[in-house]
């Protein structure tokens, strides 16, 4: 019996440990754990507490419980709760051994027969709560697809950006919509897809847009997810599941901190309190000045387990900027000068939230102008998507000036480059001096230009009926030229997340 | 066996006696004594008043502090006992140590001597709390609100909570009278109850609106204004406005509700501190009769050329304050096409009008008392029990003072019967309970001595309530809210939005509120005023 027990409580531990390690997810393990922790403190109690009920006694209890009705805390007081039966009753069996069923029959009805059958009562349970939550379990087809955006998740939380596309890039490259559907603007691909994969896309999609933003390959690598259409068809978080704490990820690489430290908090009241994102709010707050506030989370953080050494490293740059100490050391003062930087970025007038990202990025690119690569990045493209082929020209100046680009020869991304090419076709070489100097002295990707002219002659096939869309699509569906000739780009607000009608 | 007993006695008190001159003083000859006041949170200062029955004024020490002697006493009672950083008096000592100065106005005092956690002893001056024998009224009510951008557009992912909750003053008893978890997530706005009588309730339920839900006793009702359109009234198209409740003001006698119809929008901020997330439009007052269930435009507040809003009665019900501004024009349109801008340009003066509580009529005229300036708007009047003064909001444009870095003003009324219109220019009483950044949501306790607020002093962002003495003269220090444990507001996320004092318990629990909710509403008449 004693060996029983020990079995179960090992495999029932092994389990709740396997459960927690899933819910990891969005963070590393250890920042998971930091917030475990931080809310086994009775002075944090109140932030875990399920809401209504009310401050008081008992706040250490009410933490443990506000803890237990959500994410993992819910499968592990499943799984506690159900080994706590199996522990009960075998004790029960113990007993009723020991003093009725000693001899005969019932000594091995209770020795093998009940433990036996509790044990199969709690494997079911779990085989029953492993079916009603499939995306948590190994072995589903939702769990993998979890995995790939918790991981994806996670590399963009931590500004890998690069490892965040590699990923994502192998699953949207072998799940592609058909060349029919890119032709025809319509979206089969959904028939044939659960409603948790159809979400799963549109956060991945809104993730990867976030990536191409971070490693600077939006204006680059844009035009080949031409095959995707929660990507390719917009640029907002519109519909993701995840939107909110996208559009922190989003704001933070643009420098919009106002927006935020307000995001942060709407994300956590959604998803529960996360230090992770605290520090991005203490980051954000001294960005925007707003000492108070900083100072605010710090304390919050400090009272953590994993985040202490962070919070103690915030309030010395806090106090560095705020008073300029003289014994700051050579990390406050790199944190210190990579905040005054995002000061450059950040509003300095009032921004109406329109609830658009390409609006905010436009009104912060008025207030703050070329202050920002990454935000020319975000607006050059919705210019290139809606084929304002002038605006993306005037701000050539700025992208190489913020691209610390002083000498020819000129590098611009590639659907920079296309689009030169097509504007120059377009108007017969009549472009602003300023752009025609800029082209002079251009390092021009050959494959591109010749990729160009090889498109136009397609077209001329296709306007002969000599090709067919289908074919065009297939040989330069992922090119701006393509996308300026034929594509149609849909605001998310115009028809939703179908794209690509011609 | 006596005699055991006896030296067991004696050696337990020795032992005691023994034991406390070991916990309660510090080594006397390494103390350094600072200059300067001992560094309490919340910073409960030197001289505040506080009222005989308010909760003990818990507080934390810095965290550099490692163990804390104190010295409490009053004209009632004393104590010095040894602590951690985390002070916490407890709550029958607390009484007995206020029981005094509800005879007669008593001075707390309390001695703080601290080891850091380097082994210096430190001692600082005393620190004195007045406590006076006028009562604050023993409950509080206030929303709580994330904080999040548009803490009001719960309908942005539905998942925001907000709740109503009822603090006893007197202890830290807190409950929920309102949770939009039990109202499938509506956001609800301004609770007002009439002069703190807790068995009414006003609240509105927004996004989507549904209507108002109107508490009494353990009843509740849910009425709807009538769209203007369906009402039949003969109005020209200038004052065909669009009718939703926002702001209430109860009139004394509790059978008319003063309401602003306030039209609400925009989202947005500013880099540091003007959060403009409301701008008021299309706002004008109407009058409901709770009596006979009827909603009265009248034209005197019903208008084309002005924005009413911020409805509040005088304490005798004969004069109705609001703020007002001029619509905005075709032309403020055209030179500030974008909202953010134009919202700087709108300013409200502070405005009163007579009525006869007889007949539902207001007067014909409307006086103006304060007139706005450039960076100077006025709202939220709430009148002091006696009459004889308003408490207002000053700020730099708007109606929503605490989004722009908004002040409080007290305006002596009395006399202005005889005066076309005050002035704010002299000396403002209320400079006491201002800061660097917003106040506002103010509100009077039953007997005009304390006033609660709401204010953003401790780091721009988060709205907590203050509570202040007032002599009729001239304002306490502000002292915050106390909470049982001093580190509360430290960990606290959430904003204190429109705390308001109660005479008594609510009856209002979460449960009516949702059975409120899903009463059918109940179509509220509507005609024009006599006029």
């Amino acid at each position: 019996m004693p060996y029983l027990a020990a079995a179960l409580l090992l495999a029932g531990g092994g389990l709740c440990f396997y459960e927690l390690f899933l819910s990891v997810g969005r963070h590393s393990f250890f920042t998971f754990q930091s917030d475990f922790l931080a809310c086994f403190m009775p002075w944090n109690a109140h932030l875990y507490m399920y809401p209504g009920q009310p401050y008081g006694s008992g706040d250490l209890l009410t933490a443990f419980a506000g803890q237990f009705y959500r994410g993992w805390g819910a499968v592990a007081y499943q799984v506690a709760a159900g080994l706590l039966w199996v522990l009960l009753f075998t004790f029960l069996c113990r007993i009723l051994w020991v003093n009725r069923l000693r001899e005969g029959i019932g000594k091995k009805l209770v020795l093998w027969g009940l433990p036996a059958f509790w044990a199969l009562v709690f494997l079911t349970c779990q085989v029953g709560l492993a079916f009603s939550n499939q995306n948590t379990y190994w072995g589903f087809k939702d769990y993998k697809l979890g995995r790939i955006l918790m991981k994806t998740e996670r590399l963009v939380m931590e500004n890998r950006y690069e490892e965040a596309l590699q990923l994502a890039d192998r699953y949207w490259f072998s799940h592609p919509c058909s060349i029919d559907d890119v032709v025809t603007g319509r979206n089969s691909l959904y028939a044939g897809l659960s409603q948790t994969e159809i979400l799963f896309r549109l956060d991945l999609a809104a993730y990867t847009r976030v990536a191409l933003l971070g490693a600077h390959r939006l204006n680059e690598d844009f035009f080949t997810y031409y095959r995707v259409p929660e990507i390719y068809g917009q640029i907002e978080e519109a519909g993701a599941p995840a939107g909110t704490l996208i559009s922190v990820f989003r704001n933070r690489l643009t420098g919009n901190h106002t927006a935020v430290y307000s995001q942060i908090m709407n994300v956590m009241e959604t998803e529960g309190m996360s230090y992770f994102l605290l520090e991005q709010s203490v980051f954000s707050a001294l960005a925007c000045q707003q000492y108070g506030l900083a100072d605010k989370y710090i304390r919050l953080l400090e009272n953590t387990l994993f985040y202490r050494k962070d919070a103690s490293l915030y309030r010395q740059v806090s106090e560095y900027l705020q008073h300029r100490t003289a014994t700051a050391s050579p990390k406050t003062r790199a944190l210190a000068e990579q905040i005054k930087r995002e000061r450059n970025k950040s509003l300095t007038d009032y921004i109406y939230t329109s609830g658009s990202g390409e609006a905010e990025a436009r009104e912060l690119w008025r207030q703050r102008p070329a202050a920002s690569l990454e935000n020319l990045e975000y607006i050059a493209l919705t210019d290139l998507l809606y084929k304002r082929t002038d605006s993306v020209m005037a701000r050539m100046g700025d992208y190489l000036r913020l691209s610390g680009q002083t000498q020819p020869p000129y590098r611009l991304p590639a659907a920079w480059q296309e689009m030169l090419l097509v504007v120059a076709e377009e108007r017969r070489g009549q472009l602003p001096p300023q752009v025609e100097e800029y082209m002079r002295h251009l390092a021009w990707n050959n494959a591109l230009v010749k990729q160009c002219r090889m498109f136009y002659g397609e077209r001329e096939r296709l306007r002969r009926g000599m090709s067919s869309p289908q074919q065009i699509t297939q040989a330069f569906g992922h090119t701006f030229a393509y996308n300026y000739y034929f594509s149609r780009f849909v605001t998310p607000r115009q028809d939703g997340n179908h794209a690509l009608a011609h | 066996m006596k005699t055991f007993f006896f030296f067991l006695g004696k050696f337990l008190c020795c032992g005691g006696l023994l034991l406390s001159s070991c916990t309660c003083r510090p080594p006397q000859d390494s103390v350094a004594k600072s200059l300067e006041s001992a560094p309490l949170f919340p910073d409960y200062e030197d001289g505040t008043h506080i009222p005989c029955n308010i909760a003990p004024l818990n507080f934390r020490l810095p965290d550099t502090v490692k163990t804390a002697w104190l010295e409490i006493r009053s004209s009632s009672a004393q104590k010095a006992f040894k602590t951690d950083k985390n002070v916490v008096f407890p709550l029958r000592f607390w009484k007995r140590l206020t029981a005094a100065a509800r005879e007669r106005q008593d001075t707390v005092r309390l001695c703080i001597t601290v080891r850091g956690i380097s082994g210096n002893y430190t001692s600082y001056p005393p620190l004195r709390w007045i406590v006076c024998p006028e009562p604050i009224d023993p409950y509080l009510t206030y929303r709580l609100l994330p904080s999040v951008e548009g803490a009001y557009s719960v309908g942005k992912g539905g998942y925001n909570v907000m709740e109503l909750r009822e603090r006893h003053l007197e202890d830290f008893g807190e409950r929920v009278l309102l949770s939009n978890e039990n109202m499938r997530r509506n956001c609800f706005n301004c609770h007002t109850s009439p002069a703190g009588n807790p068995d009414k309730m006003l609240v509105h339920l927004r996004r989507p609106s549904e209507g108002s839900l109107f508490f009494e006793g353990e009843n509740v009702s849910k009425k709807v204004p009538p769209a203007l359109e369906k009402a039949g009234l003969e109005l020209p198209d200038s004052l065909r406005m669009p009718l939703s409740f926002v702001y209430p003001a109860w009139h004394p006698k509790e059978e008319w509700i003063a309401l602003s119809t306030n039209m609400i929008g925009i989202n947005g901020y500013t880099p540091q501190h003007q959060y403009v997330d409301i701008l008021d439009s299309a706002c004008n007052i109407v009058l409901y009769n709770t009596r006979t269930d009827q909603i009265v435009l009248d034209r005197a507040l019903w208008t084309a050329d002005y924005e009413e809003t911020w409805p509040a009665w005088s304490p005798d019900g004969k004069w109705l304050y609001f703020c007002r501004a001029p619509k905005t024009s075709p032309d403020t349109v055209a030179r500030y096409p974008e909202i953010g801008e134009r919202v700087r340009h709108i300013r409200f003066d502070l405005c009163r009008i007579a009525f006869d509580a007889s007949t539902g009529t207001f007067a014909d005229s409307v006086q103006t008392l304060l007139y706005a300036a450039p960076g100077c708007s006025y709202s939220m009047p709430r009148v002091r029990p006696d009459g004889k003064g308003v408490l207002l909001c000053r700020a730099l444009f708007n109606s929503i003072p605490y989004h722009a870095l908004g002040d409080l003003l007290y305006l002596r009324t009395e006399g202005l019967e005889k005066q076309d219109s005050a002035s704010d220019g002299s000396e403002n009483p209320a400079d006491i309970l201002n800061s660097e950044e917003s106040e506002s949501w103010h509100d009077w306790s039953g007997n005009g001595a304390w006033v609660v607020f709401g204010s953003k002093r401790q780091n721009g962002h988060y709205e907590l309530p203050y509570i202040a003495y007032f002599d009729g003269e001239h304002f306490g220090k502000p002292f915050l809210l106390p909470q049982k444990n001093g580190n509360f507001y430290h960990a606290n996320l959430r904003l204190f939005n429109l705390p308001t004092f109660a005479r008594a318990a609510s009856p209002v629990c979460p449960r009516l509120a949702a059975e409120g909710k899903d009463l059918p509403a109940q179509e509220i008449e509507l005609r024009l005023g006599a006029k």
